[in-house]
């Protein structure tokens, strides 16, 4: 049957209708469209403040909360739209608060993000936005299918707690439960095809051999939630089976450099130092719940932190996630929260310009 | 064989993964509907060997989707559906005054689906049975109602 048997069938009486629903086509794929450019994918480099050492305020750390997210590199449905801008991290320079001035926000630009589109300002919105991230970067990598995507969260300007909003943010050093949803999964021990909802205290680990399509699914889950990170890092670590030894690429620090670590358990931290000391003060036995050495050929850790000093103005470096590519298949996850040392106070809203 | 499965899928994203968007679109909306068909094409990478050997993936990857949606609707997610532009629809909507997208959006699933996949993007009725496993008297049927029933929708609208 053709096009025109279906139209002549039904056009008697509706040309009217039926020409309406012709020209509705570029409206709906113009919608298509705009998710992608509405979520661009950059947004996603967020900056927070600070770890202080030794009970004194002593710099900023950008604190980077896991929330990975698999998605198919060179989908093509995926990469509807115009893509050519790319990340635009040019336009997420952050202060030594570690606020976006742009964002006029005390928070996060993820917040900035839902404040921009109130509809998605919501629990059901900072799902829509992370599953949002979590497929729309078709990035190209060179050799993996999938790719990375990673959220910040302030340590002091207190959390991202996007059902209530900007004006929500904790108590500096204030304790929280991050309530992660986690998708079912045999090793999460849940139901058939759901979601949980956990307590996952500080300092505990979740961790599951997964696959990537898990992944995604707690990359949904993550932030289906009123998260509140306040004042620790999540971790991710990814484990690697023997039989999927790989390299896994790694944006250095600076965002040039690209680092290729894939003897376990090798260190794969962008701020070692700073990621030794979170980890002594918590005790390594309980921050990785990870397999046996001999069950893996590589580990990588992504402390995803870096530090910037009080007082810079320069923005820390930009992550480019693009160059980022994990492995397809086969790959225990860790997530660790962990908590930090004293926060350093909110910054002062005057002076986020 | 990696590499062979790699080409394999990309393949079908180039070449059906746009209707398999469009079937998802017609039936959840947009935003839904986008995503769910990121998640079948993450389901069909994941077993393309399987997915791919088949005769109907694409088929296949929308049962996947339709699946992967169970928990929006379980949010009660709504159909979102973009308005009409009026500048571009003035000298069409003649009588009916309603916006079309949110008549869409009234529509029962089948029926939407069928509609928009017919009237908005040309398919035949052959073609949208064999994507969504309805039989082609059963799209006939959906399309024939979903005009009549968007027809009242538009009517509904037009008398507010």
């Amino acid at each position: 049957m053709t096009r025109h048997d279906t139209i002549d069938r039904a056009s008697a009486g509706n040309e009217d209708l039926l020409a309406r629903l012709a020209a509705y086509r570029p409206l709906l794929d113009a919608e298509v469209v705009a998710i992608d450019r509405r979520f661009p994918a950059r947004d996603v480099q967020l900056s927070g403040p600070s770890v202080a050492s030794e009970g004194r305020p002593r710099r900023s750390t950008v604190v980077v909360a896991a929330a990975v997210a698999v998605t198919l590199a060179g989908a093509g449905i995926l990469a509807l739209g115009d893509r050519s801008s790319g990340p635009r991290a040019d336009s997420t320079a952050t202060t030594g608060g570690g606020v976006t001035p742009a964002d006029h926000s005390p928070t996060t630009g993820m917040l900035q993000r839902f404040a921009i589109d109130d509809a998605h300002f919501t629990p059901i919105g900072i799902e829509d936005y992370v599953m949002r991230q979590a497929r729309i970067p078709p990035r190209h990598t060179s050799s993996g299918a999938y790719t990375a995507i990673v959220y910040t969260v302030s340590s002091t300007t207190g959390t991202v707690d996007a059902t209530d909003g900007a004006d929500d943010a904790v108590d500096p050093g204030a304790t929280g439960i991050a309530r992660l949803a986690v998708a079912a999964d045999p090793g999460w021990g849940g139901g058939e095809g759901g979601i949980n909802t956990l307590n996952w205290p500080a300092g505990e680990c979740l961790s599951a051999w997964s696959s990537p399509t898990t992944m995604s699914y707690v990359t949904d889950g993550y932030a289906r939630h009123d998260w509140e990170i306040d004042g620790h890092v999540v971790i991710l670590e990814l484990w690697g089976p023997a039989a999927d030894a790989r390299q896994i690429a790694i944006p250095s620090p600076d965002g040039d450099d690209v680092m290729m670590l894939n003897d376990p358990p090798e260190l794969a931290t962008l701020n070692e130092a700073d990621w030794l000391q979170l980890r002594g003060e918590l005790g390594s036995d309980r921050l990785i719940d990870g397999p046996a050495p001999d069950e893996v050929s590589w580990h990588q850790l992504f402390s995803l932190a870096w530090t910037v000093d009080a007082g810079d103005d320069e923005p820390p470096p930009a992550f480019d996630w693009t160059r980022f590519p994990l492995p397809e298949t086969g790959y225990r996850f860790s997530l660790v929260r962990i908590p930090c040392a004293v926060p350093t106070p909110p910054p002062d809203p005057a002076s986020w310009g | 064989m990696a590499a062979a499965r790699h080409q394999g899928f990309e393949h079908f994203v180039a070449t059906d993964g746009e209707r398999l968007r469009r079937v998802l679109v017609a039936r959840y909306g947009v935003e839904v509907g986008w995503d769910a068909c990121a998640e079948a094409l993450a389901y069909g990478w994941t077993h393309w060997e399987r997915v791919g050997a088949m005769d109907n993936p694409a088929g296949y990857l929308y049962r996947v989707a339709v699946s992967a949606t169970r928990r929006h609707r379980r949010w009660q997610r709504s159909i979102e559906l973009p308005h009409e532009r009026s500048a571009a629809t003035d000298d069409l909507s003649g009588q009916l005054d309603g916006d079309l997208g949110s008549a869409l959006a009234r529509l029962r699933p089948p029926q939407r689906t069928s509609v928009v996949l017919a009237h908005v993007y040309g398919w035949s009725h052959a073609d949208i049975a064999a994507i969504t496993g309805l039989s082609v008297a059963a799209v006939r049927n959906h399309v024939h109602r979903g005009l009549r029933r968007l027809r009242e929708l538009l009517d509904e609208g037009a008398s507010r």
